[in-house]
This record gives structure tokens, C-alpha cells and sequence, in this order.
């Protein structure tokens, strides 16, 4: 792959809290919601009980890896929506 | 003369034995998928048997009877002869035996082929899959994405049938009666840096439902700025709990570590975590907030759980809590030294009000 390619895109992994991981390419310039929805196809689960974290920062779908100022590799934690009473 | 005869009967013999041991070899040989052709083989062979033996036998009576007649050295050449097909028949056998090792070598070959490729498909297929995942998704998601938006946010319930709503001030029940009748769920009810409250998470706090963590958060962080005691308050993330149970070194580093270090200051007299703890090792159960308090003025741990099990039931939440204070203690040696030996051992579990069954509520905003 070329290196202008490779400066467009990164590389995610998402991994949930089983330590289960799951590799994503994407643009820096794409929203990250589109990631999240994915992920939640592929693993059958609601959008909406599922949090992202990277680096303890809670992601919003419509922020990008720029704007994250994200690394290529960047690992991300996927939790259950936490609930409780 | 004599002796030459004597040499190729004996030759003639040993040939028939190899004959019949090649016969006897290649049946083991063969798979038992060939069992009925096998049986037919041997039928067949038998008969060859019995033929060559009658041949054997009427071979050895012309020898007799023309021993004396016919000249010794057509004899011999008519042994040659023999001896010739003998040959000529044990180089067959021997080529079919091969023939037939060959063709089982082939099949299990095949066979190992046929077992070994659809893996390797499999794996390409994988491969493709997990390739195409990282690529497609991009484009792909567009169409999908704005289906399940558009579908899945209603209408808020009406605020006034919560039991609460009766508790709030004039003021705020305007506002709040505003929001919910206008507001979906999954628009906004409060937004900053870190952190995003969605309709429906109120609507399931108003409705005794879950609590979630966004909405805990929220509350440190109000309590945070409205801290009119002197007494100064960290809180943790509400989450960080679940991080570190997860094992998740980045998030707990950001949200546990880096918090204690910058700011647990020296006048800080509270430490709140709250946890999301589970009730039992029954994952049906559901899960339960509990608050870890390290109180700095007693130098003591305290855990809040709004419900306590029953007396000689398991409370699996305290032992979270002690799990989250050997934690911390480990992680903080550097910085509790002077002060973690006058830190009480054990965790305290102070009385704090009791939450009813059917109505699940936040113990420890009260």
C-alpha cells in the first residue's frame, strides 16, 4: 500500500470487555459512529447499551480519528452500558 | 540335465509361492470401502489358483510321460517356457499390487487434499471477510446508519405520571415538564466535553428504571461544583470500576491512576468511587451501584451498599470493594507509604438507607 494511503487511514481495534478483539480500517476523517455500528452488527448487540472508550474518553459516533488526534493501532474498549439500582 | 530340471522346478515353485504371498499381501492392503471388490479379487485369484495348479499338474504328467520320450533339452526349453510365464505372471501381480498401493496412496492423498483445501477456503474466506469488514464499512454503513436513527427514537413519557416529579420545585418543573414534551430520546438533555445525558436515560431515571452511569457521573460533577462545605471531594469516574474489572490498563490508567495522581491533593478528605457491582454470581440478577468512599479525615474505607444481603448471604459487592482497595493500595504504595500503615485494614460498612425491592433507587444520592 502506498504511504499516502496509509496516512488517510488507521487502524482500530475494538475489544470488549472478554477481551474479545475485532480489527476496523477506517479514514481519519470518518465519523466513528460508523465503527460503532458496525460493531454492533457484526456482535448483534444495541447501539444503545454499548460504550466506547479510548483512552478512558468516552467516543461520541460523531467525532473522527482526527479530531481524536488518534494513532494508527488505536485500541478501543467496548463496554456493556453500565446500569444499575 | 537332470540337475537343471531339478533347478527350474524349483524355481517354478518358488515362483508360485511368491505368487500367492503377493496375493495374500495385497489384501491387507486394500481399504475396507473395497471389501466386495476384494472378495471378487480373491474369487478370481483362487480360480487362477486352482487352473495354474491343474496346469501344474497336467504339466508335470506330460513331463512325466514325455520325460522319456521327448528329448531332454526341449524339456528344458519347455520348462524355460514355463519359468518364462511364471515370471511374466509374478511381474504382473507384483505391477498390480503396485498398481493397487499406488491407487490407495492416491486416494489418501486425495483424501488429505480434499481435507486439507476447504480449510484453507475457509481461512481465505475469513480473511476476505475480516479485509472487506475494515474496507466496506465505510461506505456501506451511509444507508444503514440513518435507518436505525430514524427508527428508533420516540416520543418521551409523560413527566407528570413519575412519582417523582411531584418532588421538584416550581421552577424546574417547568423546565422539566418542557423537556419531555418536546425532547426525543435520544436528543440531548446535557452535553460537555466529557460527557453526553440522552433523553431516555432521564426518562429511565424519572421511571425508577436503571440508573446509568452518564447520569452518576453527572451527579459528581454537580456535586463537584456545588461542594459549599470546605470539605473537598474527589470523584471518580463511574465507570473506572468496570474498567478495571475488565482489565482494560489504558482506561483504568486514565480514569483511576492519572486521577489520583494529579489530583488527590492533601487537603482532599473524600474520595468517592462509585461501582457498578453485580448482586450475586447470578449474571440474571443484574447489576447494583455501591459507593467506595476512602475517607482521608479517618483514614478508614467505607463502602455504602443501599442493599445489603441478608445476614450469611454472599455480598458479593463488598468483595469488589475490598478487591478495588488492595488495588488501589497496590497501585498507590508510592504514594500512601507514610500514610498507608495508618490507613484501617478492612473495609467498614456503615449503615446508610435501605432501598425497598420494588422500587430500585439510588441508595447513595440520598
Amino acid at each position: 500500500m502506498s504511504e499516502a494511503a496509509d496516512d488517510d487511514h488507521i487502524k482500530l481495534k475494538i475489544k470488549d470487555q472478554n477481551g474479545k478483539e475485532m480489527f476496523f480500517r477506517i479514514k481519519r476523517t470518518t465519523e466513528l459512529g460508523k465503527v460503532i455500528k458496525t460493531y454492533c452488527d457484526r456482535q448483534a448487540m444495541d447501539p444503545k447499551i454499548v460504550r466506547f472508550f479510548c483512552d478512558g474518553q468516552r467516543i461520541r459516533g460523531s467525532e473522527t480519528p482526527a479530531e481524536l488526534d488518534m494513532d494508527d493501532d488505536v485500541e478501543i474498549d467496548a463496554m456493556i452500558h453500565q446500569t444499575g439500582g | 540335465m537332470q540337475q537343471m530340471k531339478e533347478n527350474y522346478e524349483g524355481q517354478i515353485l518358488e515362483l508360485q509361492r511368491k505368487i500367492n504371498e503377493l496375493e495374500k499381501e495385497s489384501i491387507p492392503n486394500k481399504r475396507e470401502d473395497e471389501v466386495s471388490v476384494n472378495n471378487f479379487d480373491d474369487g478370481v485369484s483362487d480360480g487362477d489358483n486352482t487352473v495354474e495348479n491343474i496346469d501344474e499338474a497336467e504339466a508335470e504328467i506330460e513331463n512325466l510321460k514325455h520325460v522319456h520320450e521327448k528329448d531332454e533339452a526341449a524339456e528344458v526349453g519347455n520348462q524355460r517356457g514355463q519359468v518364462k510365464t511364471y515370471k511374466s505372471k509374478l511381474t504382473l501381480k507384483r505391477k498390480e499390487t503396485q498398481q493397487k498401493n499406488v491407487e490407495v496412496e492416491n486416494e489418501k492423498k486425495q483424501y488429505c487434499i480434499r481435507a486439507k483445501a476447504p480449510r484453507k477456503v475457509e481461512d481465505a474466506k475469513k480473511e476476505k471477510a475480516e479485509n472487506n469488514d475494515e474496507i466496506i464499512e465505510v461506505e456501506k454503513i451511509v444507508t444503514v446508519s440513518k435507518s436505525v436513527e430514524a427508527g428508533a427514537s420516540c416520543q418521551l413519557r409523560n413527566i407528570t405520571d413519575s412519582r417523582h416529579y411531584n418532588y421538584f420545585k416550581e421552577k424546574e418543573k417547568a423546565t422539566v415538564l418542557q423537556f419531555f414534551s418536546l425532547c426525543h430520546t435520544f436528543s440531548n438533555a446535557y452535553m460537555d466535553d466529557t460527557l453526553t445525558i440522552q433523553g431516555r436515560l432521564l426518562e429511565d431515571l424519572m421511571f425508577d428504571k436503571f440508573t446509568s452511569s452518564e447520569v452518576i457521573d453527572f451527579y459528581s460533577k454537580w456535586l463537584k461544583k456545588h461542594s459549599s462545605e470546605g470539605a473537598k471531594s474527589l470523584y471518580v469516574s463511574s465507570v473506572a470500576w468496570t474498567h478495571l474489572k475488565a482489565d482494560q490498563k489504558k482506561c483504568v490508567q486514565r480514569t483511576l491512576h492519572d486521577v489520583f495522581e494529579k489530583e488527590l491533593v492533601d487537603n482532599i478528605k473524600y474520595v468517592f468511587i462509585p461501582m457498578n457491582t453485580s448482586k450475586s454470581r447470578h449474571q440474571a440478577e443484574g447489576y447494583h451501584w455501591t459507593l467506595l468512599v476512602l475517607n482521608y479525615q479517618d483514614k478508614k474505607f467505607e463502602h455504602y451498599n443501599s442493599m445489603k444481603p441478608r445476614k450469611g448471604l454472599l455480598n458479593l459487592s463488598y468483595e469488589e470493594a475490598v478487591v478495588m482497595v488492595v488495588d488501589w493500595i497496590n497501585s498507590h504504595k508510592a504514594e500512601t507509604k507514610k500514610s498507608k500503615i495508618s490507613w484501617l485494614k478492612g473495609v467498614k460498612t456503615p449503615t446508610c438507607p435501605q432501598q425497598g425491592t420494588t422500587y430500585v433507587m439510588i441508595g447513595h444520592k440520598h
